[in-house]
């Protein structure tokens, strides 16, 4: 019996390997200066084919392409999208500006905009941002990877050879929707994930009656399904072993569940929309609820990428420490106890997994089956407001690198952490030919010395100084990088803080709030309580090799 | 609405089965192409290819294509996409069965490939590319042989229209020139 490695291939199930590999070929591009496509890039992307909403990008894309074939020169469209560096927004202008240049009759029909670029048909005009462009280039990236280029270049062509109308736009992005949706139908499967969900549901009911409400995918309904489906005795209700992965699908199912409520309240009270007794579900209403979902989890993953990745906020273990919370997003607090046991019995399964893999010996097993080094709560509750701390002391640092850079951003985070503070003393630092108004403009970029007095008690009040001069503390002494005084000095960096100072802000409260939920619902008895099954658990699992 | 399962219609269910797969299908997609590092991915990372981006800039800027690339049709599409001539597999053999030195020509509008006995010696040939119309030129000539890895060779600038090269007769772009299923890609 093997352990977690086998129940990520069955999941893998979903998703060809093929479909996987031609997703990671796409997210590893890299012509020299880093990542093609930025992360967040990525991830949209995913949520985009996961719900197939595909059709409004295609459009999208239709009219980039003609943008694209029209600066690509001899090249064509493969000049813009594939030649562009990095795929970011001044690499999209910078490039279509240059095409724009070398012919002039682009002018003809298209208009360079501040943020974008005008296709302007005879019937009507069609504006790319050049903040889009990055996900449609990722987009016909993953189509060509994943369908050929040639499939792909054929429907290309057919639009770019079509008389020059917006109106045949939709016809063309439809033949593209369709290329795509026909290979994604052999190689994304929902099958799987489906059988989990009606499995979830059965026990739920067998549970706690068919009446169950969302709040009843709690803390027990994880423990218990995990425990009842591992000791079960068949490879079925094996689809899951793992306890944190157990945890994450709770979280998907609750939101699956409030969503499901939320669009039969709305549906029942409309008489139009998609077919309801299929089940159906607008690909854009499937997109909205995957973006708030995964928006949650973005905290951390901004912090990985420009401009905050020019701080070290976070190390590697305290990202992977934060990734479950950040992962179960609003539904963090009500499976708080089963993010403590993630930490900790889940740790430990983990090294079990790993174990299994290096084909440890009998006694290392029935060691870690006998859950010989687990972390208990206590520890994990420590270990858990140490790190507490240190997200404060960078959150702090933050604030105190962006006062020294008299980035306005600074008091927007005195703000968030002191909602009734009163900065309006510091209008009397503005120049003068700001004064007059009733108002402090905050805006990003600062403003000449304003910024520094938030130092100031007579200015501010002795809350707000303090609050300056605890993050004067916190940034003394700081040895990650990014907050020592010649990084400081680097705009990208300051940059960095600005963005980065309210993530960690948040993250802390995220953690603040699981610890304290998961504290409320201990007893003294509770890790020696747990601990009897998950020991059953991993006997289960493990028992034969130990 | 109370919230309640056993009030929800079959319909409802569906969509909460539907919103639930996407979810799973959202993370693994992002799982695959993320920092994210699990069994799955890994298994992923070993299927790796170079992206078509990578594989357009080297086209595009003068280099050798990623050595893992394999010529498939797709390869060749966008290569033709890229090149400024091409020139079709031969209608006959061209290279002499006989392994003699005799010249071999390859051509199309605008470009002519040729493969020239050299007097340096039997185990050298003159591989000469000449461009007809005016100020054209190519950066790096391949050759495309079904199901193999493309080989290729960079090309200096042209002098009076014309590129001269000493080869070896061991060279893989030799016998790739030589044998009329290749496909030549100028660049």
């Amino acid at each position: 019996m093997d352990g977690i490695s086998t129940e990520r291939a069955l999941l893998a199930g979903a998703i060809s390997p093929e479909l996987q590999a031609a997703f990671r070929t796409v997210a590893e591009a890299d012509l020299g200066g880093g990542p093609k496509y930025a992360a967040s890039v990525m991830r949209a992307l995913s949520r985009t084919v996961a719900a197939r909403a595909y059709g409004k990008p295609m459009l999208e894309l239709c009219h980039l392409l003609r943008i694209a074939d029209a600066v690509g020169g001899r090249h064509g469209w493969p000049a813009l999208v594939f030649g562009v560096q990095v795929a970011r927004a001044a690499a999209f202008r910078a490039q279509v500006q240059d095409g724009a240049r070398r012919r002039p009759a682009f002018a003809g029909d298209f208009r360079l905009e501040a943020h974008g670029v005008t296709v302007v048909y005879p019937d009507g005009a069609f504006t790319v941002n050049y903040g889009r462009m990055g996900f449609l280039a990722a987009l016909l990236e993953l189509m060509v990877t994943a369908v050929g280029y040639r499939a792909v270049d054929g429907e290309i062509r057919a639009w770019l050879e079509a008389p020059f109308q917006s109106a045949r736009a939709a016809s063309h992005a439809n033949a593209l929707s369709r290329l795509f949706y026909d290979h994604l139908k052999d190689h994304l499967s929902t099958a799987q994930s489906l059988r989990v969900f009606a499995r979830m549901i059965a026990f739920l009911e067998q549970d706690r009656g068919r009446g169950f409400t969302v709040d009843d995918f709690d803390d027990r309904a994880v423990l218990d399904y995990w425990h009842r489906s591992v000791t079960a005795g068949d490879e079925e209700s094996l689809e899951l072993r793992g306890f944190r992965v157990v945890t994450e699908r709770v979280g998907q199912l609750r939101t699956a569940l409030q969503a499901a409520f939320e669009r039969h309240a709305v549906d029942t009270a409309l008489p139009v929309g998609p077919d309801r007794a299929a089940g159906e579900i607008d690909p854009g209403a499937l997109l909205s609820i995957l973006e708030v979902q995964d928006g949650e989890a973005d905290e951390l993953r901004s912090l990985e990428v420009p401009p905050t990745a020019s701080v070290k906020f976070l190390t590697g273990r305290e990202v992977a420490e934060l990734e479950l919370i950040a992962r179960l997003g609003s539904h963090a607090g009500a499976l708080a106890l089963s993010v403590l046991r993630s930490a900790t019995f889940g740790a430990l399964q983990g090294r079990l997994s790993q174990a299994l893999r290096r084909r440890a010996s009998a006694g290392e097993f029935a060691a870690l089956v006998d859950l010989v080094g687990c972390e208990t709560y206590g520890q994990r509750l420590a270990h858990w407001r140490a790190l507490e701390e240190r997200l404060e002391r960078m959150a702090l640092a933050a604030l105190a690198v962006l006062v020294e850079a008299d980035r306005a951003e600074a008091a927007m985070e005195v703000l968030a952490r002191l909602p009734t503070a009163d900065l309006s003393g510091l209008r009397a630092r503005l120049p003068s030919d700001a004064e007059g108004g009733n108002v402090v403009a905050l805006r990003p970029g600062g403003t000449a010395g304003m910024v520094a007095a938030l130092a100031e008690a007579k200015v501010v009040g002795p809350e707000v100084s303090t609050l300056i001069l605890e993050a004067r503390r916190a940034l003394r002494g700081l040895a990650r990088s990014g907050f020592a005084p010649e990084d400081r000095r680097r705009a990208g960096v300051v940059d960095g803080m600005a963005v980065g100072a309210p993530l960690v802000r948040r993250l802390l409260v995220r953690l603040d709030n699981v610890r304290i939920m998961a504290e409320s619902r201990l007893d003294p008895d509770s890790f020696e309580r747990d601990a009897v099954r998950f020991r059953e658990g991993f006997r289960a699992l493990y028992g034969e090799l130990a | 609405m109370t919230g309640r399962w056993q009030d929800l219609d079959m319909a409802g269910r569906r969509t909460a089965g539907t919103v639930f797969a996407a979810l799973d299908v959202a993370r693994e997609l992002a799982d695959a192409g993320g920092a994210v590092s699990d069994d799955a991915v890994a298994g992923a990372r070993e299927w790796g290819r170079p992206s078509i981006s990578a594989v357009w800039a080297a086209l595009v800027g003068g280099q050798s294509l990623p050595s893992d690339v394999v010529a498939t049709a797709d390869i060749e599409a966008l290569l033709a996409t890229a090149a400024l001539a091409v020139i079709p597999r031969s209608a006959a053999a061209a290279s002499p069965d006989d392994g003699s030195a005799r010249e071999i020509e390859r051509r199309v509008d605008g470009v002519r490939v040729r493969i020239v006995p050299s007097r340096a010696g039997p185990e050298h040939r003159f591989l000469t590319v000449t461009f007809q119309g005016p100020g054209s030129t190519a950066t790096r000539l391949y050759a495309v042989v079904d199901g193999r890895t493309p080989v290729d060779v960079a090309l200096p600038p042209p002098v009076s229209g014309s590129v001269q090269l000493l080869v070896d007769t061991t060279d893989p772009i030799l016998a790739a020139l030589t044998d009329p299923d290749s496909r030549l890609y100028l660049v």
